[in-house]
């Protein structure tokens, strides 16, 4: 009997053990535990069992498999029933924002990253040549990240409105159409990223002209600027939930310092720029301090250290 | 379609029927994998009541008072060096539950699975 064997049986275990963490989720716990200890006896019971008739590890892994497959129906089944109207669910909301809040934190460079082109027209021919030496299955990854980031963006949306919906309606509805908006400029940015990756292949190839240079820039510039209105969008969108965080004492109130930091170097960022001044350091500087707000609001949230939530919102977490 | 209240589904009434067997053995507490392997073996079948299936069925059994459960001392797991077992009882309840039914359909013939004996 191999190691490899002989780890089978336990892994098919580990698989029937996460696949009732998946249905009880969210359940109180007293229903859980009862489940899980009967799951965890049988497990158990079933592998001693086989093992001690001498059944192989993989035929015990496939049984054990067999049975929680053919069983899934009926676990979700159970779970439905107990989602009756009488029923206090104790989903930990807490924790799925700071999950999400964590998420974005990755998703948003990937969101607004989309540019730093020399997107000038003296240098653009020298940037699509650079442009076309991307081999292909980098612009295919590069893509594939953008899209992942774009649906990921729609699904933290979704998942943010139905955590904060219940305690700040207006707040939650406004950022999620945000981020879900930035989702969408994100879609529209790798396909214009795609396109612009063709158009260099071919302007590298020597298959064109200036015509390329022309279209390409132009995808080019549309890119930059989509760029920046996936910032905008994602920018307002977390504001809005550090707003409703805030206010409504989930995230330790000292962070609230250095959200105004961030919200003052995009103000002023935003006054320079339009004054015609260089106003990287200022936009860089608020994004950089509004993804260590996510980041630190997104620990406390996922450990449980929160601020503290008011005297009203006490007891209904558990809605 | 709804089910009469008092009715037994079959992975019910075969899990009474198990039970009532091992209790006839002498071993009036059993378990949830000691219940399937009596079902498997009692009508031949080859695989073993899902998981789902059956603690879905044995704490409906139990919410209707067919079954009694209790969870075993924690020093005898701990002895043993296995996790907790949750042991059932049939009662008396369940006795007459299950003879009621074995009288209105017939008791099933080893090696042929009667139509919802089902392990699944």
């Amino acid at each position: 009997m191999t190691t490899f064997a002989a780890r089978q049986g336990t892994v098919a275990s580990s698989i029937a053990r996460a696949w009732l963490r998946v249905y009880s989720f969210g359940l109180p716990s007293a229903l859980r535990e009862r489940r899980a200890t009967e799951l965890e006896s049988d497990l158990f019971e079933h592998e001693s069992d086989a093992f001690a008739s001498g059944a192989s590890p993989g035929i015990v892994g496939i049984e054990i498999i067999g049975r929680l497959v053919r069983g899934m129906p009926a676990d979700l089944m159970w779970r439905f029933q107990l989602e009756g109207p009488q029923m206090e669910l104790n989903i930990p909301f807490e924790r799925v924002t700071g999950l999400l809040l964590l998420a974005l934190v990755l998703l948003i460079p990937v969101a607004v990253g989309i540019d730093g082109y020399d997107t000038t027209q003296v240098g653009w021919a020298s940037e699509l040549s650079r442009l076309g030496g991307v081999s292909a299955t980098q612009t295919r990854v590069n893509v594939a990240i953008q899209i992942f980031s774009g649906l990921a963006l729609v699904c933290a949306a979704a998942g943010f409105y139905a955590a904060l919906a219940p305690r700040a309606k207006n707040l939650s509805v406004f950022a999620a159409f945000a981020m879900a908006a930035a989702g969408v400029v994100t879609f529209a940015t790798s396909a214009m990223y795609f396109a612009t990756s063709t158009l260099a292949d071919d302007y590298v190839a020597g298959r064109g002209g200036d015509d390329i240079l022309v279209t390409s820039r132009a995808l080019a510039l549309a890119m930059q600027n989509l760029g920046g209105a996936a910032g905008v969008l994602l920018t307002l969108s977390v504001c809005s939930l550090a707003v409703a965080a805030h206010k409504h004492g989930l995230v330790p109130g000292g962070l609230k310092w250095v959200l105004a930091f961030s919200f003052t170097c995009v103000l002023v960022g935003l006054a320079w720029q339009i004054s015609g001044r260089d106003a990287w350091f200022f936009l860089m500087g608020g994004l950089l301090t509004l993804l260590l707000w996510l980041l630190a609001a997104g620990s406390c949230l996922l450990a449980g250290v929160g601020g503290h939530p008011r005297q009203s919102e006490l007891g209904t977490s558990a809605a | 379609m709804r089910r009469k209240p008092d009715s037994l589904l079959p992975i019910e009434l075969s899990i009474l029927q198990a039970g009532v067997a091992m209790r006839s053995r002498g071993a009036d507490e059993f378990h949830g994998y000691a219940v399937a392997k009596e079902i498997r073996e009692s009508v031949e079948a080859r695989r073993l009541t899902a998981h789902g299936t059956l603690y879905r069925a044995l704490e409906r059994l139990e919410q209707r008072g067919l079954l009694e459960s209790r969870l075993e001392d924690p020093d005898l797991a701990s002895a043993e060096r296995r996790p907790r077992r949750r042991l059932y009882t049939v009662t008396a309840l369940g006795i007459s539950a299950e003879q009621a039914s074995e009288r209105a359909s017939p008791a099933p013939v080893p090696g042929v699975q009667r139509p919802g004996a089902a392990t699944s």
